[in-house]
């Protein structure tokens, strides 16, 4: 399957206009301190982050709590205001449209959240929560929504019986179904899915990712698959961009951040992903030290203060995200050392063999 | 150690699970729920007409014709029961005692004056008799609809003004919660009882300007509460799920946050009831409240006051009446704070 898929995702990469197209978007936060209210400071949340996705694709964005990613998501979506940057979907500037075009078009683009139970009003009934984007896009109303509500909770494992009750009713996995039926209510095309797995018991995570890829498989859908674990997104995901620190370090098909990641954030991802064989030795990377903070971000590589291989360059320049010799095409990297570390093959060989197959 | 609640339950079942263990709080509902009651049945608990009586070959039932009458609205569709609603119909001696006929608890009703005055209790007037003979048992009885739909019509008022200001000042956030959190503040400087005094020097004291004018002065902590909620659950994931599915921002105010906010602001609204209470017991007291001769609780007291050294019985009814029904709708307010809080699930009672 991930092999197919691997293929597909790369043909559809270099088309002339993909699904989603984002342009060097920032997304800042203003710090407002004192009796006036001044600004005094920013923080970085998404600060220059270009990707595409094309129709059908999955891409997966990684990368640890509080690199920017879930912010990426909902600015994508507008439900954040961004500070800067461009985002087209489907032909259309997503953020100067007005909000009556806005309307429609988020019939097309939707959401699943991390938190199952948060995102669920605990006062509605799951009939009120699945068909409320029903009813405010005048879709179904009535009988025909109860119906419709029904085939949806069907769709994603859930019986129709189950209309009259309310979220606190169900568990964690089965609250997740709710809100991926809500999401696929209006039939949408692509699908921002926050961390939809990570707050649920490992042996319901595979039954929901299982669920999203038939979903995928019968109408076509295209994903934004956001994780902090590269082991969830190996096997779901076409292409990965890893995060850190509000920008993407480097970005490969799924395949080739598992054979080749250059990135020593990738490496450093790739080495905590855990290992099913405990006979297997290997060696990890583990990073010192703490994500530094958004609001003051380090000069230079953002990543240099806990990079084992930093330099004085890294310090001062901050590195372009650009393709490198011997990579395949679509992958490229945000690294001033990427070449030489091809010469730490302790470092790339070992954890590619050790992915883990945790799905 | 208590089970806990049902998994299944929904959330008002759930509130009342955990509202049911709290034994002052039921209590406290229990004295509430009777006093609504008396409040509501007034005339057929105390009246000098009939519940149902047999006069001249016909059948009246005057006293639920009364009770039904004061219904706002739809009391007006009924008529009064002629001859007894007319002026200077005297029930008690029209009706001979060969008439079949079911009076009312206690058949006086809270004008009506005899020439007994200062009575000391007695199985005929359970609670004594005032200056110009009316009983007081009789008056209690009024009063309490004085009292309750003073404390019930102005919270009312309150909640209305307090969820909508509040509620906006929580959901726009920016300089539109600045401007009305300082609104918030200056009326809470506000001394209500001498505002509410000098606003009574221009409007007629009666019972629905003393409703209104504690409605419009008392929304502030309804107002502070929902604020609070409303910053609070506009961040819940819940209400972005509801954005991107395309909700507009009144469907996400009514639909979304109100409903969850409601909890918090019922428990300052029945503290509030409490309060407006109070408030309506010290207008009347001072003579700016239900005017005599219409009982309440205050002017009851009031009168008592007057005669406490001689008749000092007169003070006692109002004064428990007062205090039984602050404190019960204390208790209340308390049980049901405890129910709203999530947190009251892991200290379980002993």
């Amino acid at each position: 399957m991930s092999e197919a898929m691997t293929s597909t995702g790369r043909e559809s990469t270099p088309t002339a206009s993909p699904l989603l197209r984002v342009r060097d978007l920032k997304t800042h936060f203003p710090i407002r301190k004192g009796v006036l209210s001044r600004v005094h400071a920013n923080l970085r949340a998404v600060d220059g982050v270009s990707l595409d996705v094309a129709t059908g694709e999955t891409v997966g964005i990684v990368g640890e709590s509080g690199c920017g990613k879930t912010t990426l998501g909902r600015t994508i979506l507008r439900l954040t205001p961004a500070t800067s940057g461009s985002i087209h979907f489907d032909g259309h500037d997503v953020l100067s449209m007005s909000s009556s075009t806005l309307r429609r078009v988020r019939r097309d683009m939707q959401i699943i959240f991390q938190d199952p139970a948060g995102s669920l009003n605990p006062r509605m009934t799951v009939a009120s929560i699945v068909g409320e984007p029903l009813m405010i896009h005048r879709i179904a109303t009535g009988r025909n929504m109860s119906e419709r509500v029904a085939e949806l909770l069907e769709k994603v494992g859930l019986t129709g019986d189950d209309l009259h009750r309310y979220p606190h009713e169900f568990s964690g996995g089965q609250r997740q179904r709710i809100g991926i039926a809500r999401a696929i209510a209006l039939n949408p095309k692509f699908i921002v899915c926050d961390e939809p797995v990570s707050a649920l018991d490992v042996s319901i995570q595979s039954q929901v990712i299982n669920l999203l890829a038939d979903l995928r498989g019968e109408f076509g859908l295209s994903y934004l698959f956001i994780a902090h674990n590269l082991a969830v997104v190996r096997h779901f995901c076409d292409r990965i961009a890893v995060m850190y620190l509000g920008r993407i370090v480097e970005s490969a098909s799924a395949a080739n951040i598992f054979a080749s990641a250059r990135h020593p954030y990738t490496m450093a991802l790739l080495s905590a992903v855990p290992e099913p064989d405990p006979q297997r030795k290997r060696s990890r990377i583990v990073l010192r030290g703490e994500v530094p903070s958004a609001v003051d971000p380090p000069t230079g590589c953002a990543f240099h203060t806990r990079c084992p291989f930093a330099t004085d360059i890294c310090r001062s320049e901050t590195p372009p995200l650009t393709g490198k010799t011997g990579l395949s095409d679509d992958h490229i990297v945000a690294c001033h050392h990427a070449d030489e570390l091809l010469q730490f093959p302790a470092s790339t060989d070992h954890v590619s063999a050790s992915g883990g197959d945790t799905l | 150690m208590t089970r806990g609640p049902d998994q299944h339950a929904t959330g008002s079942q759930r509130l009342w699970q955990r509202f049911r263990r709290n034994r002052a709080g039921v209590v406290g509902l229990g004295c509430v729920l009777s006093l609504l009651l008396i409040a509501m049945l007034s005339p057929l608990i105390a009246g000098n007409v009939p519940i149902v009586c047999r006069y001249q070959d016909q059948w009246y039932a005057p006293a639920v014709v009364e009770t039904v009458r004061r219904i706002p609205i739809v009391g007006r569709i009924v008529r009064p029961s002629k001859p007894f609603g007319l002026p200077g119909f005297d029930a008690k001696s029209e009706l001979s005692d060969a008439d079949t006929a079911i009076w009312p608890l206690i058949p006086f009703g809270p004008t009506e004056t005899s020439t007994q005055s200062f009575a000391s209790p007695s199985s005929t007037h359970w609670l004594g008799t005032d200056e110009i003979g009316r009983d007081i048992a009789a008056r209690m009885v009024h009063g309490t609809t004085v009292s309750m739909s003073v404390g019930v019509v102005a919270m009312g008022i309150a909640g209305f003004i307090g969820l909508f200001i509040g509620g906006i000042a929580g959901f726009a956030g920016g300089w539109v919660d600045a401007v009305l959190s300082r609104v918030i503040e200056v009326v809470i400087c506000f001394p209500v009882l001498f505002l509410i005094l000098s606003v009574m020097v221009w409007l007629e004291p009666n019972i629905v300007n003393v409703m209104i004018i504690i409605g419009i002065t008392r929304w502030t902590a309804v107002a502070r509460f929902t604020r609070g909620e409303f910053i609070k659950l506009k961040e819940q994931e819940f209400v972005l799920a509801a954005r991107a599915s395309g909700a507009g921002t009144l469907r996400i105010a009514v639909r979304h946050l109100l409903p969850n906010a409601l909890a918090p602001a019922l428990v300052t609204l029945t503290f509030g009831v409490a309060q407006a209470i109070l408030i309506e017991a010290a207008l009347s007291w001072l003579g700016f409240g239900v005017q005599p001769p219409n009982p309440s609780w205050g002017n009851l007291l009031r009168s008592a006051y007057v005669h406490l050294r001689s008749d000092p019985y007169m003070v006692y009814p109002p004064c428990v009446a007062i205090f039984v029904a602050v404190l019960a709708y204390n208790l209340v307010g308390d049980a049901l704070r405890d129910a709203i809080d999530p947190r009251t699930e892991l200290q379980a009672r002993t």
